[in-house]
């Protein structure tokens, strides 16, 4: 009974102890997988890990993990679209709105760049060297980021078809930080020149921040590195129409010291390796939990097999296969115009010309009927099923890129130097052409070496031409149609007066 | 302990003193049918000396002689006064309370009469639910509340269910109601790691003495921030004194599909690629497209129409979905003497859900003991045990698995594709040599049977209860708490099928564990003073602490198919983990008073403290009133006393809150979890909202409570008005912000609606006929957003004005009959195959029923009853991920309805709604087919939710038999059901992208007692 009734009095100061006792302070719980974001970057490890975080962003399916690999040819010419799982379809059709939707990830890896940028001045602990590689790799990162979104949503200033222009994307340097700048901000479109001058801004300064030894992080091509900020000038620069500055820029990436021409005896083993040994730049996936998993890594989008060569296993769906256009480009001939052939049929020889290219396409597996060719650049290359790095900026790019801008700026003569050193490394003979048809051969190589990385639809845009879709699509995509440009995410528009959308959306 | 003894010595020295002028009488208290009353209290009016009565009923007393008259009460009794005469022996028998307004109900940390609760309370009775074989007891709340919509996610046993109480309020924040079991709230979160675990599916439906649904804000704000979607409270079944009283229930039945697909055959199927081919392909010749179509569907290309129309079409839906039983077993034991009462429940419950693997087996052992230590104090401890073991659906009990769910496959797979072979193994394992044709290229039951999918859920949920009175009509209670519930679960992809072929098994194992912490305290007053005045008060204050913590492991590389651990593979893959808790302070009150049984006043309020909310605005305060008028005891309504038996008029106004967000939401963020070439990697994961508060429920309620003819008809009706004000809402961010959205406290939300309950007696003779209708209308709509907005940026259907839950697309307007293609109304009434997003959209249906309730007839004759129970929904329009998967028809190698088959665009011409069939679905220069209205369904439904008859073996029989009653019944569950809906289930929530259907069940059933 005294023990109850003492207990009962320890209670009943309990509950008073409660009471009282119920303080702000009781009411902090804080989670444990975050850390308060006031002070998040007051050390250069946590800066560090911030940088680390930036270039974790690029595998998102929206950029490098899918779309930026896979569209580039599904909304093209060279590729269909197989119907397996149903993905893909509308883009290879060129559906309304079946287009590049990277703007959120896009300007979520903007506002990560601009925040570590905005925090280096404060990080007077770090050493100098650390302060050049981060500002260097997030000025290289926000100009890739910001260069596809132009890709994406706005004309190449070479080709701009003026009725349709509703100019650049929104330009931000600044990070938001905090509800208040977040909820007021009202962002409008840039031009599309001056979308372009703060790339080439952002290539020039990480360029020169990185060019120092010692300033760049080991593990090239899977960080940035001068090479890299050279490699994606140039092709900015293509985009540009700055001839001279492309083939320069392409010149220094060449001889940047991160990768390697291949040849045509390791050309295919390139392809092979978990890093390809021609990338400049590289996005890494290093781990089985980075993968986007069976429905959406470029693996099981592109090929269907379980083991290469095995064409009677299972793999992924294979969803987007070449079309004869390409097959025909790299060289490899013996299917049906039909593209596809019944599992249950034996599989027709296909004919192979020298060009080594070719090797990077066989017939696919049994995964749901028909069986079509099917590209394999990307075949669990990182040791695990679905686990690709994905080459973005790579040698042979430069190549080409060189001797478009040598064609551009009249000299011929290196146009073909180039053009004819990309076709030995691919065991093709030289060629000798003057005129026009040096372009079209340097387009067709950019068709034939750049295919399944995303470059065709861009290509055939920069330039101003139409699309003339596969046979089986049965239409042309002109120039002049409005789904040459994506749709801006409609959320972007409500409440903003500010914001204008692309014509036709 | 000195003063106690003080106490107790001069206790004993007043009785003393009144011995001497004392008559000592003796008595017993009887029911009506003859029985003993124990525990009924004896009091000499105008005195303080009373007694109780003792187990048979007995009494004795030492009357004092100033007293004339005794009054003899007890629970579910009328008050009895009895004149003291000559005689030293009494036997009073008691007539059972006929007043059901002296019914007392749980109104939140304390009982109330329930003619003194004048809010929106809804009260089911143990009764009314018995013997219905569910998992979780909140599935019987369908239909028999009013205002309450009750829908079954889907048919996974013991998975959760979607609860609204008068509408949803809520955008953002979540919106089902807070569980409050025995006092201890239970944390609501539904697991969802292989499959959904009920967070109160712990609870054995047979334990239930009755759940109150509190419904509007006045009655919800007692549990302040976190009542603001309503609260259920449950009472689990308590100890009685009196004889030990053994109850032995056990039934069991079957399981069976509510409904199959009408599909397709391989002819049939082979018809409309060929024609999807054709209209894709316009150029290609029909040889061409003629063997294109048989590859993809993996026939012979040499075959002819009449070889295809003589294959073999399997039954595929039959095999996915078939028969499954159901057993249940319940025992349990309730007595105890004056001092000490006990129930001791156990369970066993096995339920196969219709498609296979899924199940659900519990046991539950819940043990309730109330000791009272002294006159003054006593304690209650109550302990509920319970382990659930679920086998999970292949990608698991949401949906979203499309073709892994075996009840999506079932219709979709291609049916010429062969199930099983010969031997009995599965059909077209990879190394077989055998292909499962079509775009569904594996065999969905091996899937399903092969792989390991489970989840185990132990819980325990108990409390310990101290009561002592302070001084007369003054109480305390203190209740210490805990919620705790471990999640365990496996899954292991068998290296026999495609998907884990190649990385030679994949298995994962989980563990998740949530402890929930409660302590309350309060303090409660009653007294009745001047035969007119009652008051009552409870001051209390509240703890609770709530933790989740998970870990899990992945591997992959298992040496053989048996070998299914993690721990026997060779490459570990990832490694999981996760904390998130809250803490809640709360002080709470409320005060009662009625005037001579026609006026009742309550007022209560409770001021919260919550971790989850902005720095700025941790503390917040909920107020209510409530104002009732017993009309029928007035003097002026003496005369219509004979038919008009009750008419109350109730009003209610208060404030509750709702609280359901993330733990963390108002903080500024950076997240780890990012990793980069083999660096972690962080970034800024949210936006800090410092001045993040909750969301805020005010509600005004009127009702009416009527009881006509001696009871034979009563009704109560309630007219709602609910305001959500500063919604927590995801207010979304422009992305060029580079975040998606911060949480906020912004908008509006209005819910208005009208209840109704009405029971009538129809027959009341040796036959007995009542029949309850509920109905719930409620309104739905958003009153305001933020900035003037008028919608939701990145939710075009997010409206002012329109209800929650809205669909906002473009008007479907038919095909075009010249060329079988899909057309949709332009904003200026035009026609367009390619509607502008969002110009071109209009609202076109919700979610949400505007329009529900319940329909419940019981009869019972001699010694049979029978009851049934209908209830519908009315005005709810949903998408259904399976159907419109099955309306493609064509558009993919896989099989379609025969509805729409029937009904597609062929030749010019034809008027139709279904267009031409499209390889990959959308046709040139188009929208998808299902774009916009073409892909929703209304979903209204009335259904047959329970049928039971019953048969009591006669009182004779059972005499001989020493028992007290046995029941042989049967009953069935979801038998009939009413609807144009063309998917699986009217009722699902969700997108039915792969979710397992629910049921229909017949079981036999004993219920014995002894």
């Amino acid at each position: 009974m005294k023990i109850i009734m003492n207990k009962f009095f320890i209670t009943a100061s309990l509950v008073s102890l409660l009471m009282t006792s119920c303080s702000d302070k009781d009411l902090n719980v804080l989670p444990r997988q975050s850390i308060d974001a006031s002070t998040a970057l007051n050390s250069p490890a946590s800066v560090d890990a911030a940088v680390i975080g930036v270039y974790a962003t690029l595998k998102s399916r929206f950029l490098y993990g899918r779309d930026f690999v896979v569209y580039g040819d599904a909304l093209a010419d060279n590729a269909v679209a197989t119907n397996k799982s149903g993905r893909l379809v509308g883009e290879a059709r060129n559906n309304v709105a079946a287009h590049y939707v990277n703007w959120g990830a896009a300007y979520s890896t903007i506002n990560d760049c601009n925040l570590v940028l905005d925090a280096i001045p404060r990080m007077t602990a770090a050493t100098q060297v650390q302060r050049d590689r981060w500002e260097g790799e997030m000025r290289f990162v926000r100009a890739l980021v910001y260069h596809d979104l132009m890709r994406a949503y706005a004309y190449a200033p070479t080709a701009i078809l003026d009725a349709s222009n509703r100019g650049g994307v929104v330009l931000r340097s600044t990070p938001v930080d905090n509800k208040d700048t977040a909820a007021a901000f009202r962002p409008a479109r840039a031009s599309i020149q001056e979308c372009y001058n703060f790339i080439i801004n952002d290539l020039t300064i990480s360029s020169a921040k990185l060019q120092p030894a010692g300033v760049a992080r080991s593990g090239a091509p899977h960080f940035a590195t001068r090479a890299a900020s050279q490699a994606l000038l140039a092709r900015v620069q293509l985009y540009n129409g700055n001839f001279a500055a492309a083939r320069d820029a392409a010149t220094n990436a060449l001889a940047g010291g991160v990768g390697t021409l291949t040849t045509a005896s390791n050309h295919v083993a390139g392809w092979r390796a978990s890093t390809n040994p021609e990338s400049i730049f590289e996005v890494r996936f290093a781990i089985a939990a980075e993968s986007l998993g069976v429905n959406e890594a470029l693996q099981t989008t592109m090929t269907s097999m379980g083991a290469l060569g095995v064409h009677t296993s299972n793999g992924g769906w294979g969803d987007l296969a070449p079309n004869a256009l390409l097959l025909n480009a790299v060289g490899l001939s013996g299917f049906p115009t039909s593209l596809s052939i019944s599992n249950t049929i034996a599989l027709p020889t296909l004919t192979r010309t020298s060009d080594v290219r070719n090797q990077l396409y066989e017939w696919g597996g049994q995964r749901t009927n028909p069986r079509f060719i099917e590209c394999t650049k990307y075949f669990g290359k990182s040791g695990f099923l679905n686990l690709d790095n994905v080459p973005v900026l790579r040698h042979a790019e430069m190549l080409l890129i060189r001797a478009e801008a040598h064609f551009r700026l009249g000299d011929v003569s290196s146009a073909l130097a180039d053009i004819n050193n990309l076709r030995g490394r691919r065991g093709l003979a030289d060629v000798s052409l003057v005129g026009p048809a040096v372009l079209e051969e340097i387009l067709n190589q950019r068709l034939a070496e750049l295919a399944f990385e995303g470059h065709r639809f861009h290509d055939l845009k920069r330039l101003g031409r139409d699309i003339t879709k596969d046979p089986s699509v049965g239409f042309t995509l002109n120039f002049s149609d409005f789904r040459m440009l994506a749709r801006i995410p409609d959320g972007e528009l409500v409440g903003n007066p500010n914001m204008r959308q692309n014509v036709g959306y | 302990m000195r003063k106690l003894v003080m106490l107790m010595m001069a206790f004993f020295l007043s009785l003393t003193s009144l011995l001497a002028q004392t008559k000592a009488i003796t008595g017993k208290v009887l029911d009506e049918k003859g029985a003993p009353v124990p525990n009924a209290s004896v009091l000499v009016m105008g005195t303080q000396v009373g007694t109780t009565t003792k187990l048979d009923g007995s009494f004795s007393l030492n009357v004092p002689s100033t007293g004339k008259t005794l009054v003899i009460s007890s629970v579910n009794f009328t008050k009895q006064e009895v004149r003291l005469g000559a005689s030293n022996t009494y036997s009073i028998t008691l007539k059972a309370s006929a007043d059901d307004l002296e019914e007392v109900i749980v109104t939140g940390y304390q009982q109330q009469k329930k003619r003194e609760v004048n809010a929106a309370v809804s009260r089911i009775d143990g009764k009314q639910i018995e013997n219905i074989p569910v998992p979780s007891v909140d599935r019987l709340l369908q239909g028999r509340a009013s205002g309450v919509q009750v829908n079954a996610n889907n048919g996974v046993p013991g998975g959760a269910v979607n609860i609204l109480i008068r509408g949803a309020g809520s955008i953002n924040a979540g919106t089902q109601p807070l569980f409050v079991v025995d006092g201890i709230q239970i944390n609501g979160t539904t697991t969802n790691i292989q499959t959904q675990t009920n967070p109160i599916a712990f609870l054995n439906p047979d334990d239930v003495e009755s759940m109150e649904i509190l419904k509007d804000a006045a009655a919800t704000s007692i549990y302040g921030a976190r009542g603001g979607n309503g609260v259920v409270l449950i009472t689990t079944k308590k100890g009685k004194a009196g004889k030990n009283e053994v109850m032995v229930n056990t039934q069991f039945g079957v399981t069976s599909p509510l409904k199959y697909f009408d599909v397709l055959n391989i002819s049939e199927i082979t018809q409309a690629r060929i024609e999807a081919l054709q209209n894709a392909n316009p150029r290609a010749t029909a040889a061409a497209i003629r063997a294109n179509a048989l590859a993809g569907l993996g026939i012979n290309g040499s075959f002819t129409d009449d070889q295809i129309r003589g294959l073999t079409n399997y039954d595929w839906q039959a095999a996915a979905m078939q028969n499954g039983t159901l057993r249940q077993t319940n025992m349990s034991l309730r007595g105890g003497n004056e001092k000490t009462t006990y129930y001791i429940s156990g369970s066993y419950n096995a339920t196969e859900a219709i498609v296979t693997p899924v199940n659900f087996t519990r046991g539950t052992l819940l043990t309730s003991l109330t000791h009272k230590v002294s006159r003054k104090l006593s304690i209650e401890s109550q302990i509920s045990l319970s382990t659930i073991s679920q086998n999970a659906p292949f990608g698991g009990a949401v949906g979203g698995a499309f073709l892994g769910n075996a009840a999506f496959a079932g219709g979709a797979i291609l049916p010429h594709n062969p199930i099983t072979n010969p031997d009995g193994s599965w059909y077209g394992l990879p190394g077989s040599g055998q292909a499962v044709a079509g775009i569904l290229s594996f065999n969905p039951l091996a899937v399903n049977a092969l792989n390991t999918n489970k989840q185990r859920t132990n819980q325990m949920v108990g409390s310990f209860t101290i009561n002592y009175e302070i001084a007369k009509g003054l109480r305390y209670q203190g209740k210490f708490g805990l919620d705790y519930r471990l999640v365990q679960t496996e899954f292991y992809g068998d290296p026999r099928l495609d998907e884990y072929l190649n990385r030679r098994g994949f298995g994962s194992a989980n563990s998740n564990w949530n402890t929930n912490f409660l302590t309350f305290h309060t303090l409660n007053y009653n007294k009745t003073f001047g035969g007119k005045h009652s008051v009552s008060a409870l001051a209390g204050t509240e703890y609770r602490n709530d933790e989740l913590e998970q870990i899990g492991a992945s591997a992959e590389g298992f040496p053989t198919p048996d070998f299914r651990t993690i721990n026997t593979a060779a490459t570990p893959l990832g490694a999981t983990g996760f904390w998130t808790g809250s803490r809640v302070f709360s002080i709470f009150g409320r005060v009662s008073y009625e005037y001579d049984r026609r006026y009742s006043f309550v007022a209560s309020v409770r001021r919260d403290g919550s971790s989850r909310f902005g720095s700025n605005n941790r503390f917040a305060t909920f107020p209510s009133f409530q104002f009732g008028w017993n009309v029928t005891n007035e003097k002026f309504m003496a005369k219509t006393s004979n038919w008009l038996n009750n008419l109350k008029i109730r009003y209610s106004w208060g404030q509750s809150g709702n609280d359901q967000i993330g733990n963390f939401d108002a903080l500024g963020l950076f997240g780890g979890g990012r990793q980069y070439a083999g660096n972690p990697g962080i970034f800024y994961s949210q936006l800090a909202s410092p001045t993040l508060r909750w969301e805020l429920r005010t509600e005004n309620n009127l009702g009416v409570d009527v009881a006509l003819f001696n009871d034979r008809i009563t009704a109560s009706v309630d007219v709602y008005r609910r305001i959500n004000s500063k919604l927590l809402l995801d207010r979304s961010l422009y992305a060029t912000t580079g975040f998606g959205f911060f949480t906020d406290n912004v908008g509006e939300v209005t819910n208005e609606g009208i209840e109704a309950t009405v029971g009538v007696k129809i027959i009341d003779k040796a036959f007995k006929w009542r029949t309850n209708f509920i109905f719930g209308y409620n309104k739905n709509f958003i009153s305001s957003l933020y900035d003037g907005l008028q919608v939701l940026p990145g939710n075009n259907a997010i409206r002012v004005g329109a209800p929650l839950g809205s669909f906002f697309v473009a008007n479907y307007a038919g095909v075009n009959p010249a060329t079988g293609r899909a057309m949709w109304y332009k904003a200026d009434g035009n026609l367009t195959y390619n509607p502008l997003i969002p110009a071109d959209q209009r609202l076109s249906g919700q979610t949400i029923p505007v329009y529900s309730g319940g329909f419940e007839n019981t009869f019972s004759y001699k010694n049979f009853e029978a009851s049934f129970q209908f209830n519908y929904e009315y005005g709810r329009t949903v998408s259904d991920g399976q159907v419109n998967f099955m309306a493609e028809v064509g558009g993919r190698a896989f099989n379609g309805l025969q509805s729409v088959y029937d009904a597609r665009w062929t030749k010019p011409g034809q008027i139709t709604n279904i267009p031409r069939p499209f390889n990959g679905n959308t046709d040139f220069a188009s929208s998808g087919r299902f774009t916009g209205q073409n892909y929703l369904f209304k979903a209204d439904y009335i259904r047959l939710r329970t049928v039971m008859l019953a048969y009591n073996f006669p009182r004779e029989l059972m005499q001989r038999w020493k028992m007290s009653m046995a029941r042989f019944y049967i009953q069935g569950t979801n038998l009939w059901t009413y609807s144009d809906f063309p998917g699986y289930d009217p009722e699902f929530v969700g997108a039915a992208t792969g979710i397992v259907p629910q049921n229909k069940n017949i079981t036999v059933g004993l219920q014995l007692s002894f």
